[in-house]
């Protein structure tokens, strides 16, 4: 099964050998990729599956291995642990067939650890909440997945179709008590469609979206005493599912969708600009009691995003608000299996908006850019009863620079920048919250809360092989320094070829 | 080059429409409301004679509703003239009640209704308002 990531990218050798024969060297076409990365336009050709049809740059593939780290001092996010080490393999490649069409593949392969992860036994922490499985007890947990996709588009005369496939498969386990083992499905298809006139496209894309997880949390120790609690938000539980026997079976079946439209030129300057809304369910059902769902969760968002682009500057605007609404089942008597009514008890809603260019200039062989950006967010979390509340917000502002330069067999890359955020609004209520519960939860938000520094670095060597094909090593460093003396620090190494 | 212009500009209204548009629905949907949330339930108390009654007093250790999934547990009320009400979270509960009679006789009787305190047993009441009715049978 893990074969088939990179039997995929090996289907795409034929188109590849189709390929527009670019006259361009390695070395000198990551140049013109990042080029292209350097104003915020870039992101509007990944967005939509028809936008790849647009991006101007030309046919490139990356083979990397990357070891990525994570130390917290304290944990940011109990869920996700205090600490992160990750081995991956990826794949990914751009191909311009012709001038009408082009393909795309990535693929990727990880396997890692994750540690002391508390008050969650569920993968896809951020993907789920509230509605997970949780005990005061935690561990390690090793982690694996694998996924690929790929995509196609072509020019029809005035007209552009595009389909783009991704599926993603994981899993987390842990071998000692409390032993979670979960199993993770993913699939998304897009597709879209584009209108050229005159100079600029209208493009409109679609989304579908299937995700299943199953879920065992299984105990080696028969006099075991931890409860295994079906959390549903800010402190609350169920208790009718809670803690009730050996071991634990959920299942998670999900079914979203999405719309966008978006406008942008041709080729090179002007304004660029796209809405796009996207819902998601997620059924969480009990299967000891007929597999009834217990809870669900319902994600909405709705992102705008205008970027203007000029010869050697860009400049853009976003927001992003986002609703989480969680529904409690309420069942019948045991045995029954049946919905008698639906109760929508937790909500989360967040806003975020932020503005940032970027200012584009050479001097020589060398390429340099600055990019200062603003981002306001907050996030506001309730449960009906008893009456909680979480307010979690940030104010920050981020001065990133980039130099990279070209020379005959290397190009250099390198980016320092630095960050401060602030929370210009914060809110705990907590009533009728066992003691344990809340001390958690006052954890979370002060942790979320706290004011920080986080300055970032990385360096990015390529050296030349053959003109076709270059060798490339990086390595990122972006620790963060909160208010009060903790740390954390994350590091990325890569090493791999591209060509 | 105007129109052109013109029409660009007029996509970009549409998409900002749009995404305000997107905002609304989110606003729209939301948490229930505390009274969406919670059903009055009327309880009729009947007795086991046609004994006149001068006091009803309920034994508050042995009476009381159970949510079966919240495992919520709400005193029974004070009833009035035989007749009780409650507000309770709309869900399926078990209870019991329990009482001390006291006639116009001066004698006094203990009266329980347990008809409904096992889970095979449990009654839904997830209507904006319910009622039930319950024969109390004598204990002593």
């Amino acid at each position: 099964m893990r074969r088939i990531p990179f039997l995929l990218l090996l289907l795409l050798l034929p188109a590849a050998l189709r390929a527009q024969r670019d006259s361009l060297g390695a070395l000198e076409r990551a140049e013109h990729v990042a080029a292209v990365e350097a104003f915020l336009s870039e992101r509007f050709y990944g967005h939509s599956p028809v936008g790849e049809l647009y991006r101007p740059t030309l046919s490139l593939s990356r083979l990397e291995v990357r070891m990525q780290l994570r130390r917290e001092e304290e944990a940011r996010l109990e869920p996700l642990g205090d600490g992160a080490l990750e081995g991956s393999l990826r794949a990914e490649s751009y191909r311009r067939l012709d001038p009408q069409s082009v393909v795309w593949a990535d693929a990727h392969y990880v396997r890692g650890r994750r540690d002391n992860v508390r008050w969650n036994s569920t993968a896809d922490y951020l993907l789920l909440y509230p509605y997970i499985t949780a005990d005061s007890i935690g561990g390690d947990l090793s982690t694996e997945e694998y996924a690929f996709g790929g995509g196609y588009a072509r020019r029809l005369g005035r007209f552009a179709v595009a389909l783009r496939g991704d599926y993603r498969a994981g899993q987390e386990y842990r071998q000692v008590d409390p032993r979670p083992h979960n199993v993770v499905s993913d699939f998304t298809l897009r597709f879209g469609g584009g209108i050229e006139w005159q100079r600029h496209t209208l493009l409109a894309d679609f989304a579908w979206r299937l995700y299943k997880q199953n879920q065992r949390i299984s105990f080696q120790n028969e006099t075991n005493i931890v409860r295994e609690l079906f959390m549903t938000g800010l402190g609350s539980y169920l208790p009718r599912y809670s803690g009730k026997s050996s071991s634990t079976t959920v299942a998670y079946e999900g079914r979203g969708y999405g719309a966008a439209l978006q406008f942008m030129p041709r080729t090179g300057t002007g304004w660029y600009a796209r809405a796009a809304w996207e819902r998601f369910t997620a059924d969480r059902n009990y299967r000891p009691n007929n597999s009834i769902p217990v809870s669900s969760l319902t994600t909405q968002e709705l992102k705008a995003d205008v970027v203007y682009r000029a010869a050697r500057w860009s400049a853009g605007a976003y927001g992003n608000f986002g609703q989480r609404l969680g529904t409690e089942m309420i069942a019948d008597r045991n045995g029954q299996g049946s919905i008698v009514d639906r109760q929508t008890l937790y909500e989360n809603r967040m806003h975020e908006v932020g503005a940032e260019a970027t200012v584009v200039w050479h001097r020589g062989a060398g390429r340099y850019v600055l990019h200062p950006s603003i981002v306001w967010s907050t996030s506001t979390a309730r449960y009906l009863a008893p009456r909680r509340e979480m307010i979690v917000s940030r104010l920050g502002a981020t001065l990133r620079g980039e130099a990279s330069w070209l020379l005959d067999n290397w190009r250099l890359a390198a980016t320092a920048g630095v960050g401060y955020y602030a929370p210009p609004r914060e809110g705990l209520r907590l009533d009728a919250l066992a003691d344990y519960l809340a001390e958690y939860l006052t954890r979370t938000a002060a942790r979320l809360n706290c004011r920080h520094l986080a300055p970032e670095a990385s360096l990015h060597v390529e050296r030349r092989l053959r003109n076709r094909t270059a060798c490339f090593a990086e390595v990122r460093y972006a620790p963060r320094f909160y208010h009060g003396g903790s740390s954390e620090h994350h590091l990325s190494a890569a090493c791999g070829l591209i060509f | 080059m105007i129109r052109h212009r013109f029409i660009c500009t007029l996509l970009a209204a549409a998409l900002l429409a749009a995404s305000a548009a997107g905002c609304r629905q989110l606003d729209e949907e939301g948490l229930h409301t505390e009274e969406g949330l919670h059903t009055e339930v009327t309880i009729r108390l009947v007795m086991p004679d046609s004994r006149p009654v001068a006091r009803l007093e309920i034994r508050d250790e042995a009476s009381g509703f159970y949510n079966i999934n919240t495992y919520e547990r709400t005193a029974f009320p004070a009833p009035d003239a035989n007749t009780a009400t409650v507000r309770l979270r709309r869900g399926v509960y078990t209870f019991t009640v329990e009482a001390e009679a006291t006639y116009d006789d001066g004698t006094t009787r203990l009266l329980r209704c347990a008809d409904y305190n096992q889970i095979t047993q449990a009654v839904t009441w997830v209507g904006e308002r319910e009622s039930i009715v319950l024969l109390l049978k004598s204990v002593n």
